[in-house]
């Protein structure tokens, strides 16, 4: 018998439960894809506004400078570097953090620059990003290093005694987030310990000598720093993860290369001008070999081996009536 | 003659309706779809072709101290060096370089445009680094001051400082 209260679930209720499914699966789907798609739009705009950024900070008469930039949301800046091609390629990308969850979007679209090095780790998040900017002179100005670290990142520069020029930069340029200790012992748990000597086993990285030792899971990696430039690649060897910093260096001595380049040309076209350096060219040959050999050193890259040449370079153009640079 | 008559139930008339109800949702949401993408992708032209600008506007203002222009003497380390100039627009290494369409270092004269070369150089006012397109749109301009040896100046020559002007546009988005 036929009960007259029960619910008729025939075919049109069926049919209505499957189509209104699907269109709002459909509309959830498009939803997440639009934010995912907005996201990503946003992420290329800061990345490329980064980038952009970047260019004041670069040094005109000063030799180093500090700057800081903001963001509204948690940033992630992605750092990479490539070091082919005439000058290799510095790409900057970055990923805001989106509306729901606390997980960071993917980065947005890649930005590409020649004339830019900067050292980071891999990916930098934060708010606030700290910049040091410094000159990096072979011995004529190759470039500016961009160092960028970030409010999460903590560092510990465990005895400066030896190294009493960087003390003074801590605090001249009241660089943000390095505490200057004595010992590991001061360190706080979460910051990275950079020690200057010694050979203490809790340290992150040890300097020592002209060299930078990363401690990882994986064994000890060493980049090399020169000591003739402001210390600017000292700060960028400790700031930087070691195989971005190895692909910089060799990005730098490319330009070298190609500076050197010009200045050559320079001295040829104003010799017959009376403002010529014939004696500088044997010098200029020596550099290139050796900036060469280390610009095109696969695996470990180390400047201290074209620094004597810049040196003498740089002493020898100095002593010219007419100096070509 | 037997007349046919198409008979449809009350349900089939429902499953009508919900189709063209359906069919319409479709295209509304289409419609209001195209009418998003068409404002967001002309605001992505908009945001793109404002930090083009933006970033020719930095360059130009930083370019002076770039390693191929800044002047190395003492006299002037905000100059740029013109003889290192000439040198850089024969480099072709150095054509995509800067995210640049056109870069151009020109001395302020009353005379007519004169593109420089090695054999007419001094005698000329401008020079051509970067020119990637001649459909460049407008060039941020920046005052710089030129520094370039004179060999007829005083004794043994020296150096000649005039005033000169940089001009640059940002790389089109569009072209890579």
């Amino acid at each position: 018998m036929r009960n007259k209260n029960a619910l008729e679930f025939g075919f049109e209720w069926l049919f209505a439960v499957m189509i209104g499914g699907l269109v709002i699966f459909l509309a959830i789907y498009a939803a997440s894809k639009f934010i995912e798609t907005g996201n990503l739009q946003k992420g290329s705009e800061v990345g490329k506004e980064i980038g952009i950024l970047l260019t004041p900070f670069e040094t005109g008469l000063e030799i180093e400078k500090t700057n800081e930039i903001t963001t509204k949301e948690e940033t992630t800046i992605y750092n990479d570097c490539s070091s082919e091609g005439n000058f290799g390629v510095q790409k900057i990308s970055a990923g805001v953090k989106s509306g729901f969850g606390d997980k960071v979007v993917k980065p947005g679209a890649i930005s590409t620059y020649k004339n830019r090095y900067l050292f980071s780790e891999s990916s930098v998040t934060g708010k606030e990003f700290y910049v040091l900017s410094k000159l990096f002179e072979f011995p004529f100005k190759v470039g500016d290093l961009i160092i960028v670290w970030s409010e999460k990142q903590k560092y510990c520069f465990v005895d400066l005694g030896s190294y009493p020029e960087v003390k003074e930069d801590i605090k001249e340029l009241r660089l943000k987030n390095i505490l200057n200790v004595s010992s590991t012992r001061d360190c706080p748990a979460d910051s990275k310990k950079v020690c200057f000597g010694g050979t203490d086993r809790e340290c992150d990285i040890l300097v020592n000598g002209n060299s930078a030792a990363h401690r990882e899971s994986g064994g000890d990696k060493v980049v090399y720093y020169s000591s003739t430039d402001n210390n600017a690649l000292l700060y960028a060897a400790i700031f930087s993860k070691p195989e971005l910093y190895d692909c910089q260096i060799k990005r730098l001595m490319k330009r070298a290369l190609n500076i050197a380049k010009l200045y050559k040309d320079k001295s040829g076209f104003l010799e017959i001008r009376g403002c010529g350096a014939p004696g500088l060219n044997s010098y200029f040959i020596s550099y290139e070999n050796y900036v060469n050999g280390v610009a095109n050193n696969a695996n470990n890259p180390d400047i201290t081996r074209a620094e004597q040449a810049a040196e003498e370079l740089g002493r020898r153009n100095g002593d010219l009536i007419c100096p070509i640079f | 003659m037997a007349t046919l008559y198409a008979q449809y139930s009350k349900g089939q008339m429902k499953i009508q309706q919900m189709a063209f109800v359906l069919v319409a949702l479709m295209i509304f949401f289409g419609m209001v779809a195209l009418v998003y993408f068409s404002f967001s992708i002309s605001n992505l032209r908009e945001n793109a072709q404002e930090l083009k600008e933006r970033e020719a506007v930095e360059i130009v203002k930083k370019i002076s101290y770039s390693p191929e222009f800044v002047f190395t003497g003492e006299d002037c380390s905000s100059c740029v060096d013109l003889d290192k100039i000439l040198m850089l627009k024969e480099s072709s290494k150095y054509e995509k370089f800067w995210n640049l369409d056109y870069l151009t270092v020109e001395k302020v004269s009353n005379e007519t445009s004169n593109e420089c070369n090695r054999f007419n150089y001094p005698n000329c006012n401008v020079i051509t680094v970067v020119r990637e397109t001649s459909n460049f749109g407008s060039a941020n301009v920046a005052f710089v001051t030129l520094a370039r040896w004179d060999s007829g100046l005083g004794a043994g020559g020296g150096f000649r400082y005039e005033l000169g002007k940089i001009y640059a546009s940002g790389r089109n988005l569009t072209r890579r």
